[in-house]
């Protein structure tokens, strides 16, 4: 026998694909793209993928919370998987992060790239278009093919996060019954609830806090 | 003779120093700071013979009258500069004979030839690009951001390793016997040569009766630490504690089983109260692996259910809590934990093993209600000294780019002693273990998910001495390409949104030590049970990483019925 809840789900599942599609352009505004690309066939083992992220600081909400001077955070991550055996193996992986944020009394957003402990800076502008295009930049990490052959590709994560907010640990928390977001940040516990119940459903329509990923096809390497 | 030769030397020296006149003081610098920045800016905008923003020659016949300044652009000087040179983000070439009567200064660029030409001033060459704005004609130099964002960064990223000293107030979980516990109090955290040392104290405040003042909305829990080494290292430790403790934690998360509690009034867990204190002894090495040797002395006691305050169903009646065994007990425990996973909150590959063996004793035990079957000789109160093993082992497998495959095996149970006090044992069904079967909800036939006899005991405690699960799901990525695709020049990209389609299977249960045989005698037994008096389920459910929905159909109880589960993150 179906029950309410059963029915309800059976309804979600129907809707799901029609849903989602609606959330996605939250996050999606302004055609944010998360790319990849594969270095031509015979640099494949010696080149990394070129990586770019265009856009993605382009969702109004994000822009007014860097304009208030809340910094963002674009954490890349690249992962290199060989699709030999039966389960896919993880062979390497590379992280960076592009910090990206807005200075009041200058008017100016400036952003860098941090690799490990290097700061390279990818400029300083008083557009936010110019400062939003030396991040689209493309960027080739530090990941290469092992030697051998095999067939692989690479997976390309980003996370985009306000850094003030950091949504996933503060909603565990709320959900957690932790108080600690309303003492921390001086603000009531009523508060904390709204903001947590908001920030879940947030990062369910891939709000605030947002991910993407892209892959390359599955290559062949030298 | 000598002193032609002298004189030769002489004239050989002024001859070289008249052909390049070394600047009296050289700088060549590999950063450059906002000040000298600001300087250089300084000396660019001053009134200037000649300015140019495009590549510049100053030929061998030509003698600029004053200071000569060049913006983002070479410089090539062969004849004669009477005033200063200034040459932002370019390249300076001084052909043999050149020269300059004043300084030059350089930023982003090099100098070449000065070895054969005269600088009459200082040479300062800053190696940096120099960052600047133009206000009309005049250059403005912006401080170098990247800089002070990488600088923030490192210490934002660091936070929660900083030394810190601070009051702490945080809620736990929500549940049927305390409430919502608010625990408040002093933490520290210092860093030292040796590692970090952390002290914690805090005093924990139930909500349940209305946050009444009495024993028993009153605890604490106290932790000192001190690890020898940051990251990998070995840490001694002890607590100190009076709080209440689940029984079973592994099946949910404290998270789940809070939002259960507080909005719809079912409480997944069984709770007992430890008072007492532990010591430790911990091998860390980073995240990935640890093991940790304990010894501790506690007093376990009952407790029994409150009515809290619930969101829904608030004149519903709580489920019962368990009077569970009470006594003195010492413990000595021992555990490994053992992480491979390559994303702690969406792995894709890798291994979680959690692995823990207990051996406990007391003297005196008061023992709780329990099934014949499960306790047959019960004679309160006794003495128990027993040993006891978890393990629980998750593998995750990418079996193509949008795709895995993922298992999980949990094994539990008596490995030698007596009997397992309550507090010890196992029960399966649920949304955590087997989702087509209900919470503590007894079974057609043999009851092997709490290993009760049939006997009404309240609250349905766990009984089972030995217990085995494996669970295995396959998910897929649902992806949605409506703003993505393949591009030109070979660019492929996509919008992803973070959600999955999940099929899963579960196969468990429960068992006794013992068995009735034919005469109806009491008998020890140490076989696995047959596989085919497992119970199992299937189901199917969209997983969005923080939040998923489920449907599990018994496969072993037909007239089960179909159950529903929300769970918060992936299952395992």
């Amino acid at each position: 026998m179906l029950r309410p809840p059963l029915l309800t789900f059976i309804l979600l599942l129907l809707a799901a694909p029609f849903v989602a599609p609606l959330a996605a352009p939250l996050a999606a505004q302004r055609d944010a793209r998360l790319m990849v690309a594969l270095p031509a066939e015979v640099e494949l083992t010696r080149r990394a993928p070129a990586v770019s992220a265009q856009n993605v600081l382009g969702d109004r909400r994000l822009e007014e919370l860097l304009h208030s001077g809340f910094p963002a955070r674009l954490h890349f991550k690249v992962e290199l998987w060989s699709a030999d055996g039966v389960f896919d193996a993880l062979k390497s992986e590379a992280e960076w992060d592009v910090i990206v944020r807005y200075n009041p009394l200058e008017r100016r957003y400036s952003a860098a790239r941090i690799v490990e402990e290097h700061a390279v800076s990818l400029g300083s502008s008083t557009s936010f278009d110019s400062v939003q295009a030396a991040v689209a930049r493309p960027y080739r990490p530090s990941i290469r093919l092992p030697s051998g052959s095999g067939r692989f590709y690479y997976i390309v994560m980003l996370d985009v996060e306000m850094l003030s907010v950091n949504d996933i640990d503060e909603v565990e928390r709320w959900l957690r019954g932790e108080l600690s977001p309303a003492v921390r940040g001086e603000r009531s516990a009523g508060t904390a609830l709204s903001r947590g119940a908001k920030t879940l459903v947030t990062r369910l329509l891939g709000g605030r806090s947002q991910h993407y990923e892209a892959r390359t096809r599955v290559f062949r390497g030298k | 003779m000598r002193t032609i030769v002298i004189a030769c030397c002489g004239l050989l020296l002024c001859t070289t120093t008249a052909g390049a006149q070394v600047a009296d003081t050289t700088l060549r610098a590999d950063t450059l700071s906002y000040d000298d920045a600001a300087e250089v800016a300084y000396l660019y905008n001053l009134p200037a013979a000649l300015r140019a923003t495009r590549d510049l020659t100053v030929p061998g016949s030509q003698t600029v009258e004053g200071d000569l300044s060049v913006l983002e652009a070479s410089l090539t000087v062969a004849g004669h500069v009477t005033g200063r040179v200034v040459v932002i983000n370019g390249d300076v070439t001084l052909s043999p004979g050149a020269r300059i009567d004043g300084d030059l200064v350089v930023t982003g660029g090099e100098v070449h030839g000065a070895d054969s030409a005269s600088v009459g001033g200082a040479l300062k060459l800053y190696r940096p690009v120099m960052l600047y704005r133009l206000e009309g004609d005049r250059v403005v130099a912006v401080r170098d951001e990247g800089r002070n964002v990488a600088n923030w960064f490192r210490r934002w990223k660091r936070r929660h390793e900083r030394s810190v000293s601070r009051i702490k107030l945080k809620g736990g979980t929500y549940n049927r016997v305390e409430g919502m516990p608010v625990l408040f109090g002093p933490s520290i955290r210092s860093n030292n040569a040796l590692g970090p040392l952390r002290v914690e104290a805090l005093g924990i405040y139930r909500s349940a009766d209305g946050f009444a003042w009495k024993g028993d909305n009153l605890g604490y829990t106290a932790n000192a630490e001190m690890q020898f080494g940051y990251g990998r290292g070995v840490a001694v430790g002890v607590d100190a504690f009076d709080v209440v403790q689940a029984a079973e934690p592994w099946q949910l998360r404290d998270s789940e089983i809070g939002l259960a509690s507080f909005f719809l009034r079912r409480d997944y867990r069984d709770y007992y109260n430890r008072k007492g204190w532990r010591g430790y002894l911990a091998f860390r090495e980073g995240k990935s692996l640890s093991l940790t040797l304990g010894y501790s002395r506690e007093r376990w006691q009952p407790r029994a259910a409150r009515d809290p305050f619930t969101l829904f169903r608030n004149s519903a009646d709580w489920r019962a809590n368990p009077v569970m065994d009470a006594g003195r007990f010492e413990l000595v425990d021992a555990t490994i934990a053992y992480d491979t996973r390559n994303n702690v909150d969406n792995p894709w590959t890798g291994w979680l093993i959690v692995a823990n063996v207990e051996h406990g004793w007391s003297p005196e035990v008061l023992l709780g209600p329990a099934s014949p079957a499960a306790r047959p000789e019960p004679s309160s109160p006794a003495s128990l000294d027993y040993t006891r093993g978890f393990l629980d082992a998750r593998r995750y497998n990418r079996i193509s780019p949008q795709s895995q495959l993922n298992l999980r095996l949990v094994l539990g149970g008596w490995l030698g002693g007596d009997a397992l006090p309550l507090e010890r044992r196992f029960a399966l069904g649920g949304a955590g273990t087997l989702p087509g079967y209900d919470f503590r909800d007894a079974t057609s036939g043999p009851d092997v998910l709490t290993c009760n006899d049939g006997t009404a005991i309240p609250g349905s405690p766990a009984q089972c001495e030995r217990m085995a699960l494996l669970q295995a799901e396959y998910r897929g990525n649902l992806r949605f390409h409506l703003f993505g695709g393949a591009g030109a020049e070979g660019w492929n990209w996509s919008f992803y949104h973070p959600l999955q389609w999940v099929v899963f299977a579960d196969a468990g249960r429960g068992w006794l030590l013992h068995e009735h045989d034919g005469d109806g005698l009491l008998r020890g037994t140490s076989t696995f049970p047959s596989l085919d008096t497992f119970k199992s389920d299937i189901g199917i459910g969209l997983d969005a990483e923080v939040l998923g929905v489920f449907i599990a159909k018994s496969l072993t109880d037909a007239g089960n019925p179909i159950n529903f589960s929300v769970r918060l993150r992936h299952r395992f």
